[in-house]
């Protein structure tokens, strides 16, 4: 079937960034498939934009913002999934990675401050280290100036920096107790 | 701003752990099949309708007007009219009839879907169990509650239990899956639950008579009971004139006017040649009688003829006599001279 333009371009954009896209999604929502499901709302709801035939300056960052609401939605509409069990549920990696276990553990406890993070400061970190956005892009995600988003992708990442070093810490003396050191 | 100077401010160890966030992806196959539900979805809504309701709707109005503003208009009245019209005319509907399917599966399914917070959608589970209650009461009371109505009424309420638990997400109590008021609502019928280890089971059944019933015919049936009793007299007498022989009626009959007569006839007639005969025995009767009738006008005439000639007669005599006694008179004079 002949694609149109719209379409053709909904699918390159699928292409470049629906991995980047679950990964944020799904570090917000722990349930796999409603992750895959909100996915497909966002990129249809792209679509919807699209057809409307807006001009979006920034797609991907319409795209993640986009993807962000629903988010905020899904928590609204289900209260069964509370905030805190999701911490405490953690995120998965284990499956995916061929992570080493003395650095999963690490890397579990990284994401569940990441993830505790105020919402402001968890979504720029996120995007700014993870997904290597540009201070430029992650502005007209969260509708403020780059001066804004930098302080909040700098004093995110310093609590982060110093909440793992005292977890990090913590373990260790945890362990040498163990071990009876 | 240089972002490259800054990447080379995360340490090692903080880079691994990036990257180990990074790692996370769909996989192929997931990748796919979302992609696949999306561009279905995409060629579902695919040109030339514009996505936006509105903007279908201003597309509608631009083809209608090409053709005929006003037939359109006219068809969009006619349908959402009529549409209305059986669905308002569905509301009062009762199992067994034709409205009834579209008042349960979809008036009463569209008014639940509009039912949002988990509390309303309880409140109205709760009102659709009243409304099948009160159904089979007034079902009851027409006399109208077959197997096939007990049986509708009795799986509605199943499923409406059922969703309610599914909505409270918990086993629901009789009574509070049932109207508080069911004890007024239910004067006909009896609604009763059995309970098995994994499914709840409504029965609805007319009410039979309980000694509060009784009670009350005591009080308040007697005089109707007498009255029945009456009642039942005359209609027993009446059974047993019928029954007596038509033999004996028509000797008392046949004093009575002619009318009455024939009435009679014609009962005990029961063929149609006979009646035929009777009617035309009537026919000859009545002939008969305007024979006589006849008879008696024309004689009537000739009496009075006859009296209007006797009439005649002695007013001619009575000239006679007169001119006779003129030449009588003459007579005289002549003899006098």
């Amino acid at each position: 079937m002949s694609q149109t333009i719209s379409e053709q371009k909904l699918q390159s954009l699928y292409e470049g960034q629906s991995d980047a896209l679950f990964r944020f999604v799904s570090s917000r929502v722990s349930d796999h498939e409603m992750a895959l499901d909100i996915v497909q709302h966002t990129f249809l709801k792209m679509w919807e934009v699209f057809q409307t035939n807006r001009k979006i300056d920034n797609e991907r960052a319409f795209l993640f913002r986009i993807a962000s609401n629903m988010v905020i939605d899904y928590y609204r509409k289900s209260k069964e999934y509370s905030l805190d069990s999701l911490f405490e549920e953690g995120f998965d990696t284990a499956s995916d990675t061929g992570i080493p276990i003395e650095t999963k553990i690490d890397v579990e406890s990284a994401l569940e401050i990441l993830q505790s993070l105020p919402e402001k400061y968890r979504e720029s970190v996120w995007l700014r280290v993870v997904e290597e956005w540009s201070v430029k892009d992650i502005a007209v995600f969260v509708g403020e100036t780059e001066n804004v988003v930098s302080v909040r992708i700098h004093r995110g990442l310093k609590v982060w920096r110093e909440t793992l070093q005292k977890k990090s810490k913590k373990q260790a003396s945890e362990t040498s107790k163990e071990y009876g050191l | 701003m240089d972002y490259n100077k800054k990447k080379t401010k995360y340490s090692q160890s903080e880079q691994e752990v990036f990257s180990s966030f990074r790692s996370v992806r769909l996989t192929e196959e997931e990748k796919n099949a979302v992609w696949k539900q999306i561009a279905s979805s995409i060629q579902g809504e695919r040109k030339p309708f514009p996505s936006s309701i509105f903007e279908r709707f201003s597309q509608l109005f631009v083809v209608s007007m090409k053709h005929s503003f006003t037939m359109a208009m006219i068809l969009l009245i006619a349908v959402v009219g009529s549409g209305f019209g059986i669905a308002r005319a569905s509301e009062n509907a009762l199992p067994g009839q034709k409205l009834y399917p579209l008042k349960t599966n979809v008036n009463e399914v569209f008014i639940g879907s509009l039912k949002r917070s988990p509390a309303d959608r309880a409140e109205w589970e709760r009102e659709l169990a009243e409304r099948r209650i009160r159904e089979a009461e007034t079902l009851a009371e027409e006399g109208h509650l077959g197997e096939e109505e007990k049986n509708e009424i009795e799986q509605h309420l199943i499923k409406n239990r059922k969703n309610l638990e599914s909505i409270e997400g918990r086993k629901v109590r009789d009574e509070e899956f049932f109207p508080k008021n069911i004890e007024t609502v239910t004067k006909k019928i009896r609604v009763r639950t059995e309970h098995t280890e994994t499914d709840t089971f409504i029965h609805i059944d007319e009410k039979l008579e309980t000694e509060e019933d009784e009670a009350e015919e005591l009080e308040h049936g007697f005089i109707d009971e007498e009255e029945q009793h009456v009642s039942d007299d005359n209609f027993s007498e009446q059974v047993s004139n019928n029954s007596q022989s038509s033999e004996q009626k028509e000797p008392v009959k046949e004093k009575n006017d002619n009318d009455d007569e024939k009435n009679i006839q014609s009962k005990k007639y029961s063929s149609d040649e006979k009646k035929e005969k009777q009617q035309e025995k009537d026919v000859f009767v009545s002939q008969k009688q305007g024979e006589e009738k006849k008879k008696q006008e024309i004689k009537g005439d000739k009496k009075d003829t006859l009296k209007q000639e006797d009439v005649k007669n002695n007013s001619e005599d009575e000239k006679d006599q007169e001119e006779d006694n003129a030449h009588e008179s003459d007579d005289e004079d002549v003899h006098q001279e």
